[in-house]
């Protein structure tokens, strides 16, 4: 436990003191403040101060969607009579044109100049819409313009037949209808969730690429020899693994924390993202101890494999080959979880993998913690298995790299490493 | 105490780097491990202290497996290996304390170590700022900052400049006076001529010869005659049946069956009134041996 503790202070303080250490915190910690900065800055050089910051907010709601762009109506038979002032109640900003007009309007739609052109032709019974946009996206709500064109022509049919007001309001009156969400999952949940797997898959792979750099210097060094007559490969493994892991623990959470003080400093209250109102709901603590427990179980699953690989090679040009096994598997799993995370609603074997396999649950399992379609027993299980497999991998990866780190000359095969 | 290594056997695919391999070392001391380059020295020390698993046999220290626990070694091994982005003094402490030490005492002993080979100076350098010399002795003071019982060298001269030389003799001298175990592996005969009481000598995993150096010298007799003259004595030599070694611009070197050949030899030459200047008779070196040895191989 002595050469531990004394392979683990080392490796550390060796770790927080090197320069791309130093940098990379440096650099995410002004990214965040720039981030942070964004919002105020935009309140400072918006002239009308009046408004509340929900103003700024506001203007942005929306600006997402293109409503208000120019759409271009072509309806030369005037099958459907009101169709410009039905699509103009959309938000548009529509212009007729004719026949001889098509070609400019199709430029503008590819310039982005226009969102779409709306060409009406008439036939015997029901007139014809097509939508022409300029990709699927850059395409205006066409949904929405499909409804209003109904609208428009059944209203001008009824019209015809003697309809009266009140039945055309009717028609034009929609069924209120609200969605409301029984899981916890908003849109902010899900953005956070996002974030979580990809910035747990960077911490796993990178903080994992520096075990097995460390290592592989070690080797080429060979500083190993010096190494292992003094303590056991079990605990220099062992304590390098857990000093880089803790290392980066610490970077993360000085920087998340970083990113609280300054999140609360400086954005104002209120703020809106794409017109999403930020909301922590789903990060609470006990999702976060949990979460950085995925965080410390993947990162000594892949630092533990990592670092094996990097005790495979006797030169320091060699690394990337042998790391290519470790990180295909990281990238596989880190893709299964990520995505059964967005598609959402998955279900089956796939699923399963993304919960319970070890090597993709760390990648997986944030996002569904941070939206609540994780039951405490599916959490419970999927953390009992990475345990599991850690002490596996724990066993194995020690005899490897005891195999590994006297060996120099042609790197070893996997086979050799289980021959000996 | 006693170092005792039975039986070594260590093959890498086809090749034999190690062939049964026996020897022992009962007295504090230096004993010389020698060989050429691939005589398998290296691969010896590592199966001695454990670093590579032997495919037979076993090396004891007081009758019990030689062990990180059994035994306070030191080593340096062939490969020099140091941090080179680290402070000197950083990464000695860390390798005392890796070995046991507690962080004061390795500090006391890195200070007292780092005195003694003149590197004290270089202590919050990183290593990578200091000579090639100087990273030597920090990896020398790496291998026997916790005061080993038995110090493996491997190769330790090469290296260095006559000055750290110099320095590096005394500290051997100094061990053996404090009573460790000092094993020294070389290709350098010289070197290990000058300390080595006991030796083995390897070649192609074999050993060759063991024992002791002045009862292997003194096996092989006076085999070696210097002689310097103002006359020419070749024509003497041939007629004596003498073979001719080495011829320099101031002596030659000849080599004789024993001192009764060169008895008959300086006879002649006084005889007809040559006195020699120089006529020295001496064992073969161990360089000589070797050579002969792997001839014969």
């Amino acid at each position: 436990m002595k050469q531990f503790c004394t392979v683990f202070r080392f490796t550390f303080i060796d770790a927080v003191r090197k320069k791309a250490f130093i940098v990379s915190t440096a650099i995410l910690l002004v990214l965040i403040l720039i981030a942070c900065m964004i919002p105020r800055a935009i309140e400072w050089f918006t002239p009308d101060k009046s408004g509340a910051p929900n103003e700024i907010a506001q203007a942005g709601e929306g600006a997402f969607f293109s409503e208000g762009s120019p759409i271009y109506l072509m309806d030369e038979s005037g099958a459907i009579e009101n169709a410009q002032s039905y699509l103009e109640a959309l938000g548009y900003q529509v212009n007729s044109i004719g026949e001889n007009e098509i070609e400019t309007a199709e430029n503008a739609v590819l310039n982005g100049e226009a969102d779409a052109i709306i060409k009406i032709t008439s036939s015997d019974e029901v007139p014809t819409a097509e939508i022409l946009i300029k990709d699927f996206m850059h395409a205006p709500n066409t949904a929405s313009i499909i409804d209003q064109l109904n609208n428009a022509w059944r209203a001008g049919k009824l019209s015809e037949a003697g309809a009266d007001e009140a039945i055309l309001e009717i028609i034009h009156t929609s069924v209120p209808v609200y969605e409301q969400a029984l899981g916890s999952m908003d849109l902010t949940g899900y953005t956070f969730g996002i974030v979580a797997s990809m910035l747990m898959f960077f911490a796993v792979y990178f903080y994992g690429i520096s075990v097995a750099n460390s290592v592989a210097m070690e080797k080429t060094s060979r500083v190993m020899e010096t190494l292992v007559v003094s303590a056991k490969p079990s605990m220099i493994l062992l304590g390098k693994c857990a000093a880089m892991g803790t290392a980066g623990l610490v970077q993360m959470a000085g920087i998340i924390l970083y990113g609280v003080v300054a999140y609360n400093l400086l954005v104002p209250e209120g703020t809106m993202i794409f017109g999403m109102q930020l909301s922590f709901s789903g990060v609470t603590p006990v999702n976060l101890i949990v979460i950085i427990l995925y965080f410390l179980l993947g990162y000594a699953l892949y630092a533990l494999l990592y670092a094996v690989c990097g005790a495979t090679v006797s030169r320091i040009e060699d690394i990337s080959p042998a790391l290519m096994p470790v990180s295909m598997i990281s990238m596989v799993s880190f893709y299964i979880g990520y995505f059964t995370s967005i598609m959402g609603n998955s279900s089956g074997a796939i699923e399963w993998v993304a919960r319970y396999v070890p090597f993709c649950a760390p990648f997986g399992m944030p996002f569904r913690l941070l939206n609540g379609s994780v039951t405490v027993s599916q959490c419970a299980i999927s953390l009992f298995v990475m345990l599991i497999a850690i002490l596996l991998v724990s066993g194995l990866s020690i005899r490897l790299y005891k195999a590994s780190i006297m060996h120099y000359g042609n790197r070893l095969k996997i086979k050799d490493l289980f021959k000996r | 105490m006693s170092l005792i290594v039975n039986d070594f056997v260590k093959t890498f695919g086809r090749v034999t780097a190690v062939d049964h391999l026996s020897f022992r070392m009962d007295e504090p001391g230096v004993f010389g491990l020698i060989g050429t380059n691939g005589a398998g020295k290296t691969t010896t020390i590592r199966m001695m202290l454990g670093l590579i698993d032997a495919d037979q046999g076993e090396a004891t220290w007081n009758g019990r497996k030689i062990t990180r626990e059994s035994l306070r070694f030191g080593y340096m091994p062939e490969e020099r290996g140091i941090y080179m982005k680290t402070k000197v003094r950083e990464q000695l402490e860390y390798f005392g304390m890796l070995r046991g030490m507690k962080k004061s005492d390795a500090r006391i002993s890195a200070t007292r170590l780092m005195k003694r080979l003149g590197v004290e100076q270089y202590e919050n350098m990183t290593a990578d700022k200091l000579s090639k010399g100087n990273q030597q002795k920090v990896q020398l003071i790496a291998a026997i900052i916790n005061d080993p019982e038995l110090v493996i060298l491997d190769e330790p001269f090469s290296g260095l400049d006559p000055v750290n030389t110099d320095v590096l003799r005394s500290v051997i001298r100094e061990m053996v006076k404090e009573g460790k175990y000092v094993i020294l592996s070389s290709h350098q005969m010289s070197v290990v001529e000058e300390y080595a009481e006991n030796l083995v000598l390897l070649h192609k995993g074999r050993a060759v010869l063991d024992g002791s150096l002045r009862e292997i010298k003194a096996g092989y007799g006076h085999t070696r005659l210097l002689i310097s003259s103002e006359k020419d004595v070749k024509t003497y030599a041939n007629k004596a049946g003498l073979v001719l070694l080495n011829e320099r611009a101031d002596e030659m070197e000849y080599k004789i069956t024993g001192d009764s050949m060169a008895r008959v030899f300086l006879k002649s030459l006084t005889d007809d009134g040559i006195f020699p200047v120089k006529y020295e008779i001496r064992e073969p070196s161990l360089h000589e041996i070797f050579v002969e040895k792997a001839g014969e191989e």
